[in-house]
């Protein structure tokens, strides 16, 4: 899980570049993404399910799908914070290892 | 103004920390032309300084969107769709100073690629001339800017389009293709504003040749040839050399012995820059530091004019200590990446060459030729009677209003009220109650300096009062500055005016203005103000010719 961390929190980064100097996510797996105490309105969810298919690929070398109906559908506490979204990449990762 | 989401190029614009600062009001989603067209819409009541429109060509020219759809359209029909929306840019830059429209590109999944697309029928090849069609744009107004977008795809690379963006968010580009475009802007905004570096000072061994000449000879310097190194420092050569062209000065700070430096840069067959293509140099043992200021000064210039280019890195960190306004990038460690490092600044950037930009340099050498004589004669006085200046004075007009709109803009030292005009306004300011400009050309028997002075009166009733009084450090302390005033009120005596009064405007780099209007022993001084008599001359100075275009006094 540390590399999938390590990778979300390099995408949170590129994404922080996005958002206002005073609106920017906290580099920690305890750091609210979305909902009422979180720095995302829907187009910066959108940048950072972007980045993090893009950070998950290049530093990890897999593949995995955020827009897909099965994080979708549970978007609300998928992308909750950090640590709710870095599990959820381990298990769509662990899904196509066992797929 | 776009026609897709915005949101994350205007963040990239405000978090971006170069000057100038951007603070970006997004128009209405997708309504371009209405935006385009009506002045009445909430987001024209901020008055903007610039415009940024940029758009999908599929977005604003509709035949060319059915063209992507593999429909049969005639060329035609799509370039009066281009001249349509040009039409309407066109009309929307007299809201605004600048206006920016990044040419247009078509993302890799609209249109399959092959070698039907650059066919005359093809996309690629419409969309080349659709973009040339509205970069005619600049020839009508010199306030609309193209810029590439192409460049900042190429180098944004394979993260510069993500489908994903567009089908969710309607962002058609990576957030590298915007941080890119901003950057772009910025440079561009600081060319127009007169903020673009104009001297490049470089260091000599391993950075424009590789070795230490004073240990090889110049015979055995790595330079141009079938090697790699040499070929590549031949190539940043030619990179200086084309700035050059464009009006960007050189100068050489180099701890050498300056003999056996300048005869490897006047004997080497392979040198591509020679001593006539360098404003200045400073070549001995001293520290580099000293020797920048020394060769700056001698130019007339300030340190936020000048990039510092050195192989050294402590000598690099040395001039960045001691002068935090002179522009000093790392140069990679090797010289292969030298050429491309220096095409990669942005501190260059120009909306125009003018004839004087090209005849920079060769000004400066006339100015070695004078400072020469200046040593030789001795006083003052007799050394500049012996120059044989002559001063033309012509008013504003169309022919000189580009060289007057980027002296007026970029001339900080000798400027009364540092007033800054894009060149639509100042045609228009003389236009708007009883006011007239003034240009002066300085030429002396070393050469001509081109168009270096601007004055420009206004008055009402018997009192006048001078608004702009502007003279090119190039020509300063020749009694110049003394002929404009004569000149002015020479001028204010035609109207019939009774008094004229400067109001000097204090800025961090004018001093020299306040020095010199303190030295006119004919004005009266309180505070800032500076008022003449008008019937009181201030007499021609004897060293100076002054020729005069009709319809203005004879001097």
């Amino acid at each position: 899980m540390g590399e999938i961390l390590e990778a979300i929190l390099k995408a949170v980064d590129d994404v922080n570049l996005q958002l206002p100097v005073d609106g920017r996510i906290e580099r920690s797996k305890a750091a609210k993404l979305t909902g009422d105490d979180g720095k995302l309105d829907s187009l910066g969810l959108v940048n950072l399910i972007v980045a993090v298919e893009r950070s998950v690929e290049s530093h990890l070398g897999r593949n995995v799908v955020l827009t897909g109906d099965s994080t979708m559908s549970q978007a609300e506490s998928v992308f909750a914070s950090v640590n709710s979204l870095v599990e959820h990449v381990e298990k769509l990762l662990k899904e196509k290892e066992v797929g | 103004m776009s026609d897709f989401n915005l949101a994350n190029f205007a963040t990239a614009l405000i978090n971006d920390s170069e000057s100038p600062g951007i603070s970006p009001v997004e128009a209405p989603f997708g309504q371009v032309l209405p935006v385009l067209l009506d002045s009445s819409l909430q987001c024209w009541k901020h008055s903007p300084d610039l415009a940024i429109v940029w758009t999908q060509p599929h977005g604003v020219v509709k035949g060319f969107g059915d063209l992507l759809q593999g429909e049969s359209v005639a060329l035609d029909d799509i370039m009066s769709g281009v001249d349509t929306y040009a039409e309407a840019l066109f009309k929307m830059s007299r809201k605004v100073h600048v206006v920016f429209v990044p040419t247009w590109i078509t993302p890799n999944s609209l249109v399959p690629e092959g070698l039907l697309e650059m066919r005359s029928t093809g996309a690629h090849a419409i969309l080349t001339q659709m973009n040339l069609r509205l970069s005619d744009l600049q020839n009508r107004t010199p306030s609309i800017h193209i810029l590439n977008t192409e460049k900042w795809l190429r180098t944004a690379g394979k993260y510069a389009y993500n489908p994903k963006l567009w089908y969710m968010a309607k962002v058609p580009f990576g957030s590298e293709v915007f941080r890119e475009a901003v950057a772009d802007i910025k440079s561009a905004i600081n060319g127009i504003i007169g903020n673009a570096r104009k001297l490049i000072v470089v260091d000599l061994d391993n950075t424009v040749w590789g070795g230490i000449v004073g240990d090889l000879g110049w015979e055995r310097i790595t330079l141009g040839g079938h090697d790699p190194h040499g070929e590549a420092f031949a190539d940043f050569q030619k990179g200086l050399k084309l700035l050059n062209r464009r009006g960007i000065l050189l100068g050489i700070v180099s701890k050498n012995e300056e003999e056996i430096a300048l005869e490897a840069i006047n004997r080497h067959p392979e040198m591509v820059l020679r001593l006539d293509d360098f404003a200045g140099w400073r070549i001995n043992w001293k520290d580099k530091a000293q020797n920048l200021a020394d060769l700056v000064e001698g130019l007339n210039l300030g340190m936020q004019s000048v990039v510092f280019l050195d192989d050294n890195p402590v000598e690099r960190a040395r001039i960045r200590e001691t002068f935090p306004d002179v522009l000093v990038p790392e140069l990679s460690d090797d010289p292969m990446l030298y050429r491309s490092k220096l095409m990669d600044l942005r501190c260059f950037n120009l909306p125009a060459i003018s004839g004087e930009d090209l005849r920079r340099t060769k000004m400066y050498q006339a100015e070695r030729q004078r400072t020469g004589l200046r040593d030789r004669i001795g006083s003052v006085d007799e050394w500049l009677k012996s120059l044989l200046i002559e001063v033309r004075v012509e008013e504003l007009n169309c022919a000189n209003v580009g060289r007057v709109v980027q002296l007026l803009n970029k001339t900080n030292q000798m400027n009364l009220s540092t007033r800054r005009l894009a060149e639509k306004e100042l045609m228009d300011w003389p236009q708007e109650g009883k006011r007239k400009l003034w240009t002066l050309r300085v030429s002396d028997k070393f050469g001509d300096s081109g168009l270096t002075g601007i004055m420009s009166m206004e008055w009402n009733g018997d009192e006048g009062r001078i608004v702009d009084f502007v003279l090119s450090c190039r020509v300063m302390g020749r009694k110049v500055e003394e002929t404009m005033v004569h000149v002015l009120l020479q001028q204010a005596r035609l109207v019939s005016l009774r008094t004229l009064q400067a109001e000097y405007l204090p800025t961090a780099k004018n001093a020299p203005c306040l020095r010199f209007l303190d030295s006119i022993e004919s004005a009266c001084r309180n505070g800032n103000l500076f008022i003449w008599d008008v019937t009181k001359d201030v007499p021609l100075p004897e060293c100076i010719a002054c020729t005069v275009v009709e319809g203005f006094p004879q001097a």
